[in-house]
């Protein structure tokens, strides 16, 4: 049997929700922490906008994702797995999820489906493990962190949808390198597509035959928290992060895009902290009330968010806010 | 038990053992304005008023959860912790001095000195409207 960590190594894999955290060293931490049982836990909440590569694979290669936490139980001699699932996704895989669960649960795994309100907050790892034990869905204080006391205050690992998937790849050899990409917006071909690591913005839309012959600007990874790129920046972007990118028309007004994000982070803000709370909560009635945006007053709210939330929901939205000005609008961040 | 050294405000302070910042601050009579640590209650972090500066890397950070390490510099007044934390009061208190006469307290409370002090004008923001 091969070393499982000697083989992630050797692929350079690492975790595909966004932070890029290298999946060997996670699953090593949890290994030596203390304490029985152990936990896997598969974050499948994908809350976020414009990004939907998770439900892609659970829909295309549930057996790849099992297969992958089936691999990690061993590896932690855990006998439990949950899946933290966006209830809309379970409502549409029910079948194929199920089955997977009455199968391995003849072989002595069991998985265990929570299915999460889907909300941004909820893919948060320390939110979703308080959403998995019944309490309200906030994040925990860190330290200590997930791998040392998660889910009922066990070690926990918590992986993406999309590690577990390239883990079983890894471990069956077929690991080429590559990470799938949710497309959107005004574009001609959207949807979910599997192109090499670290590929740049531009032959991304190259490949995919999705560069638009009209003026645009993108956002990518993530359509509410990812950066926004000029057309003449694609080249030297590469897809990062949560892998999306999402196509804008030039034209389109600031007012109605400062909109669209703040009025999702209002929505999806979970309340615990008091600039995240209250911050989305003005800056979206402040761009309501306003026909010209007040981007000073913003800017103000933006920065205290970005330094002083409780988590890393809150502090995101700078990288949006502030990436558009500078890039799209070259407006001076003072 | 073993105890850690560090200062706030260029004044060396000792820690006893668990001590966040804001607990030894206050043994010391540094005032930190704070809304959520209660002794009574376990640390939450949600206020995000009890902001401070360690330096020398420039980061503002919540005292409430933070471990004092030997030799720590802490500040609580460098000018980033007055911009955020009168921010984030400005948010926290909107619309308090409209509802203050609705209190039994009146203007006599410890969030009414606060707000002096820290010249936090409680109208910057609108509270939201809460239907019933």
């Amino acid at each position: 049997m091969k070393n499982i960590i000697e083989e992630l190594k050797k692929a350079n894999l690492v975790g595909r929700g966004g932070a890029e955290y290298p999946t060997a060293v996670k699953w090593e931490s949890v290994k030596r922490a203390k304490g029985k049982p152990k936990y896997v836990v598969c974050n499948a909440s994908e809350g976020e906008l414009g990004i939907f590569k998770d439900f892609f694979i659970l829909d295309q290669f549930p057996g790849h994702v099992f297969e992958g936490m089936r691999l990690a139980m061993d590896y932690l001699g855990a006998k439990e797995a949950w899946f933290n699932l966006n209830a809309n996704y379970y409502k549409k895989l029910k079948v194929k999820l199920d089955a997977l669960v009455k199968k391995y649960g003849k072989k002595g795994y069991r998985f265990r489906i929570y299915k999460e309100h889907p909300s941004y907050i909820g893919g948060e790892e320390t939110a979703l493990l308080e959403g998995m034990e019944g309490h309200a869905v906030k994040p925990r204080l860190k330290p200590p962190y997930p791998g040392e006391k998660g889910l009922f205050g066990q070690p926990t690992l918590i992986n993406n949808v999309e590690t577990f998937y390239d883990v079983a790849e890894v471990m069956a050899g077929n690991y080429a390198k590559k990470r799938f990409y949710s497309f959107s917006g005004h574009i001609k071909h959207a949807g979910v597509f599997h192109l090499p690591i670290g590929i740049s913005l531009h032959e991304a839309l190259r490949q995919t035959d999705n560069l638009p012959d009209f003026d645009f600007f993108v956002q990518a990874g993530g359509s509410a928290s990812g950066i926004v790129f000029r057309k003449d920046q694609l080249k030297t972007n590469k897809m990062a992060g949560a892998g999306s990118i999402e196509i804008y028309p030039a034209a389109l007004k600031p007012r109605d895009l400062l909109l669209k994000w703040f009025k999702f982070y209002a929505n999806e803000s979970c309340g615990k902290c008091t600039p995240c709370r209250e911050g989305t909560f003005h800056l979206y009635e402040l761009v309501k009330a306003h026909d010209r945006v007040p981007w000073g007053q913003i800017l103000e709210i933006v920065e205290t968010m970005e330094k002083t939330s409780f988590c890393g929901l809150g502090r995101s939205i700078g990288l949006p806010v502030k990436s558009y000005m500078q890039n799209i609008l070259k407006l001076n961040l003072r | 038990m073993s105890k850690i050294v560090f200062s706030v405000d260029n004044r060396k302070i000792t820690a006893n053992e668990g001590e966040s910042v804001l607990q030894a601050a206050l043994r010391y009579r540094i005032d930190i304005p704070h809304f959520c640590t209660h002794e009574d209650l376990p640390i939450d972090a949600n206020c995000r008023t009890c902001l401070v500066e360690i330096q020398p890397k420039g980061r503002v950070v919540t005292s409430c959860d933070l471990k004092p390490k030997p030799g720590m510099m802490v500040y609580t007044n460098s000018p980033a912790v007055q911009k955020l934390r009168k921010e984030n009061l400005e948010l926290l208190l909107a619309d308090h001095k409209k509802l203050c006469p609705k209190c039994r307290r009146g203007l006599f409370c410890e969030t009414a000195d606060l707000m002096k002090k820290y010249k936090v004008s409680g109208t910057k923001y609108r509270r939201a409207d809460i239907k019933a």
